[in-house]
């Protein structure tokens, strides 16, 4: 195991100290911190409204060059995604949810308040492609990104301010694929603007959106799972794609 | 006494040969004028100051157009290299305009004199009072007093402001004829009459303002002679067969003309488009004026006869060069010969004629000749002969003489360099290309010599008859056919070892080589993976110090008719130098700028450095469509010597060019989107998107063999932001500096 470490900072060190790369004026690391937004079409697709206008992601990431036109890329976002349940009485699952709640003594009248709420924690890795002609880490890039969704989801009482889903809380990981595709525009040789747009592919939230859109009644609303599935489909229609606008320092 | 007198004459003659051995290019002298540091923009600024306020919109406008362009078309040419300044041609011109104005102190002031490193005959005088003067016509003017009278001349040029009045004038025709709907030939014609109206004026004025000096009239008239033909040499001297031919090679009847074409007048033209009037026009008109001028006390040299002789001497010296520069191989040899006529012993003359039948060896031998090598049929006078010579002449044939030649130069001057780098690329080509074998070569004794070897051919020269003639030209004489002639044209250089050794050794190389080791010999394949290793890794060529050449940078609006944006321009080229330093820091490589732009009034040396290389760097880009990647450009040998003042061998080329496009393709793409329905907001992605595109490019060359050792092209739509320039300069300049 030692050897093993050894052998592996040495990789490291290694990999960090390539001479051969140029960077940006002899800067190699780029911090950002990263907003990314997308109307809700997603919501209207799946004949869901939602009260949030637009989706919108809050991270930072960082980018580290290692060729004349490669570098690595790692990424934290958050997200929340509320879903107001009032305008889903047409929906069979909140109905059937609904006349659940009436079987649990729930006051029903507070049921138009309410919201489901699901945060998402997206942490992932990706190599990036600098375009022909631009040197990383300026200019046009294509980056594949993996990682993966930690998300939990509740309902919650926009009334009373209360957690509505009984203490239970579908929580889940899910795996996605991105592609980030950006543009870095530095200024005054250390900040960096940098715009684009990025598509996910999440294959859980889309077999998600697919097993509730056929659940024709859960065993109790509220349940573990259903919130599971619930939180993972707004982990895929939340963010399928968003535009991305970023800012900046290189180091 | 006598022996006093014998070491009076040895050292004379050593001097002389040391001249001969130590010429140099012309260079620029003294303080760099301010003519040539000045911002361009600044000039342009001090101009439209002076803008009539009284005038029509219009009007100011076309001044205020000219003061632009041509501030900044004129600076192209002051910062360009070409253009020399204090040097003894200049000064000689300078000191003519002082004999002419000597009543006129104030316009003297005014007026500033520059030579131009061109070999075509030409004066002209801008509105700025500056008056270029090509060495072409220096060397072809017959005395001081014909210089003189062109520079009256070009004098009222400046004096009268032809070329603004010109420029507005034809401005108000194009006006006109849009107005009017005046045909495009009538507004040319109406143009040139204007034009031709100011020449004549320039030749009239000119002429006064000259006779009131003590320069001879009687010469006038000759100079439009001068200018008639100046299509020719300097001289017109018969072609002589030796020049190329050695005693045992000679080279067939066909090759040669029976008859040069007759000189024809450059002015056998309907003068009727053009901007000047006919030479024969010009000259009568002057002819009265001439005829009852004052002949008494009046002098073809007033500066002094042998200082015109000296610098007319130095003019046609810089022309060969100039044309060796160009790759005008025929005209640098006819020049070359010319000046070996005048006398046999100079050496630069003999080194331009075996550097221009070297370099024609190597095109002839790549079968390329087109653009080095101009047709005999457009070629007038003596001269003429040695273009049909050198049309005919088979590479074989040629490269073989060349090596004769230059041997006998070699041996005449031994320690030469330069020659001996000649031979030994001549023995290279002619082993590469023709026979590495030298013992393929036959020795040659001609029925002149005492003790001819009894298995040695003898040959006759036999003075051919019409009928031999007839017959060789339809094939069908029994002359020696051309292989075997070659095979005798080192007959002299057999028995020389020194000849034996160097051609074997240049041979084995040529025979390792191949023509594998050119750079141009890879194959597209290697070559694109070539291309594509350095553009994903790029290079590691581990060098601490470069100079770079006069970075430029250039904002182009093909929007507006493909009009480069001056003022944009100088922004982004003095933005552009500055930035170097920031990144040639940043990569820790040492970058020595040689650009004319930043440079300090006492920095003269280094603009003559700056002109060299840019010759070099002219000259070897030229020669790189055929010539292999270690090819040296003919200046060379006087750029040599950079290498240790700069303390590298590394000269860099870099440009930027930004080019703003008017892409009208961007509406029916619009369109399509909007027809697509869901597409439609791309049609605005369409209509906004700037249509830009920006161009980066950084050549890397080895002044010491001429070798470009690193290419590097990129091209983007985009604009050009820094961060773009930046990052790629950072890139290039890291992989220069970086070793392995």
């Amino acid at each position: 195991m030692k050897r093993l470490i050894i052998v592996g900072i040495f990789s490291l060190i290694i990999f960090l100290a390539n001479a051969q790369v140029s960077g940006y004026l002899g800067k190699r690391f780029l911090f950002e911190l990263d907003f990314a937004a997308m109307p809700d079409l997603g919501n209207y697709i799946a004949n869901d409204t939602s009260n949030q206008l637009i989706n919108t992601q809050f991270g930072f990431s960082g980018q580290f060059v290692r060729a004349k036109k490669a570098a690595l890329g790692v990424h934290y976002r958050f997200q929340q995604s509320t879903h107001d349940l009032r305008l889903h009485w047409n929906n069979s699952f909140i109905n059937n949810a609904f006349e659940d709640l009436k079987l649990y003594n729930y006051k029903l009248e507070s049921a138009p308040s309410n919201m489901a709420i699901t945060n998402m924690h997206h942490i992932g890795f990706g190599f990036l492609s600098y375009d022909d002609g631009f040197v990383a880490p300026a200019g046009n890039y294509t980056e594949a990104e993996f990682g993966v969704i930690a998300f939990s989801t509740y309902f919650w009482n926009e009334t009373d301010g209360t957690i509505w889903s009984d203490g239970n809380e579908g929580k889940g990981i899910a795996p996605y694929f991105r592609v980030n595709r950006m543009r870095n525009h530095i200024m005054l040789d250390a900040l960096v603007l940098s715009f684009g747009w990025s598509a996910t592919f999440n294959p859980l939230g889309i077999y998600s959106a697919y097993h509730l859109s056929r659940t024709s009644k859960p065993s109790f609303y509220a349940d573990t799972n259903i919130l599971y599935h619930h939180g993972l489909e707004r982990t895929m229609e939340t963010g399928y794609f968003m535009f991305k606008i970023g800012l900046g320092l290189l180091k | 006494m006598n022996k006093l007198l014998i070491i009076v004459l040895l050292l004379i003659a050593n001097t002389i040969n040391l001249n001969a051995q130590r010429y140099k290019p012309l260079e620029s002298k003294g303080e760099i004028p301010k003519d040539f540091l000045q911002l361009s923009s600044e000039k342009y600024k001090q101009d439209a100051a002076s803008l009539d306020s009284v005038a029509t919109r219009k009007r100011r406008k076309d001044k205020d157009d000219f003061y632009l362009e041509s501030n900044f078309i004129i600076d192209g040419l002051l910062k360009s290299g070409q253009v020399l300044f204090n040097d003894p041609v200049s000064e000689y011109i300078n000191l003519i305009a002082d004999t002419l104005l000597k009543d006129n102190p104030e316009l003297r002031k005014e007026l500033r004199f520059y030579t131009v490193k061109s070999p075509y005959v030409n004066a002209f005088a801008t509105n700025q009072g500056m008056v270029f003067v090509n060495m072409g016509l220096v060397a072809q003017v017959e005395n001081e007093a014909q210089l003189a009278y062109i520079l009256c001349h070009e004098m009222v040029h400046y004096k009268e402001r032809h070329a603004i009045n010109s420029y507005v004038e034809s401005m108000e025709i194009s006006r006109a004829a849009r107005r009017f709907q005046i045909s495009y030939n009538d507004a040319l014609l109406a143009r040139s009459n204007y034009s031709k109206d100011l020449e004549i004026e320039s030749d009239y004025q000119g002429l006064q303002t000259y006779l009131k000096s003590n320069y001879d009239p009687t010469t006038v008239e000759d100079a439009f002679f001068v200018l008639e033909f100046s299509h020719l040499p300097f001289d017109e001297v018969v072609y002589k067969r030796e020049f190329l031919e050695n005693q045992y090679m000679k080279l067939p009847e066909n090759y040669y003309l029976e008859e040069v074409s007759q000189i024809e007048s450059l002015d056998e033209y309907k003068d009727e488009y053009s901007t000047h009037p006919n030479c024969q026009e010009r000259r009568d008109k002057l002819v009265p004026l001439l005829r009852t001028a004052e002949t008494k006390g009046k002098s073809k040299y007033l500066v002094g006869e042998e200082r015109f002789k000296a610098i007319q001497k130095i003019a046609r010296n810089e022309m060969s060069r100039y044309y060796l520069n160009e790759r005008q191989y025929g005209a640098a040899l006819y020049n070359s010969f010319l000046l070996l006529e005048q006398d046999k012993n100079d050496l630069h003359a003999a080194k331009i004629n075996l550097k221009a039948l070297n370099y024609l060896v190597k095109y002839k031998n790549r079968e390329s000749t087109y653009g080095v090598l101009r047709s005999y049929y457009y070629i007038q006078g003596e001269s003429q002969q040695l273009y049909h010579v050198l049309s005919n002449i088979s590479a074989e044939e040629l490269n073989t003489l060349a090596l004769s030649k230059a041997w006998e130069f070699h041996t005449k001057y031994p320690k030469n360099k330069v020659i001996k780098k000649v031979v030994n690329e001549l023995a290279y080509e002619l082993a590469l290309y023709h026979n590495n074998d030298l013992g393929k070569y036959r020795k040659l004794v001609k029925e002149t010599e005492k003790e001819p070897e009894p298995d040695t051919i003898v040959v006759e020269e036999k003075k051919l008859s019409k009928y031999d003639k007839i017959k060789k030209k339809i094939g069908r004489e029994d002359y020696e056919n051309d292989s075997t002639n070659v095979l005798y044209a080192f007959s002299d250089h057999l028995d020389d070892s020194a000849f034996v050794n160097n051609f074997s050794r240049m041979a084995k190389i040529a025979a390792r080589d191949g023509d594998s080791s050119d750079y141009d010999a890879l194959s597209w394949r290697d070559e694109f993976k070539r291309a594509q290793k350095q553009e994903t890794k790029g290079l590691s060529l581990g060098i601490d110090k470069i100079l770079m050449l006069y970075p430029r940078y250039y904002k182009v609006d093909n929007a507006s008719g493909s009009q480069l944006r001056f003022q944009k321009t100088e922004d982004a080229q003095i933005n552009f130098i500055d930035q170097i330093k920031t990144i040639s820091d940043a990569a820790g490589l040492e970058v020595e700028l040689l650009s004319p732009v930043n440079l300090g009034a006492n920095e003269t040396n280094k603009f003559n450095d700056y002109a060299a290389l840019s010759e070099w760097v002219r000259e070897r880009y030229d020669h790189s469509i055929t010539l292999p990647n270690k090819t040296l450009p003919s200046t060379a040998e006087f750029t040599d010597s950079l290498i240790d003042v700069y303390g590298t061998r590394y000269l860099a080329v870099t440009r930027v060019i930004s080019i703003k496009n008017n892409d009208n393709s961007k509406y029916i793409k619009a369109c399509v989107c909007c027809l697509g329905g869901i597409t439609a907001p791309l049609a605005v992605y369409y209509l906004v998107k700037p249509d830009v595109e920006t161009i980066i490019e950084f050549n890397l060359l080895d002044l010491k063999t001429g070798e470009i050792i690193m290419e590097e092209y990129s091209s983007k739509s985009m604009k050009d932001y820094d961060y773009l320039v930046k990052s790629k300069l950072y890139d290039i300049f890291n992989q220069v500096h970086r070793s392995k």
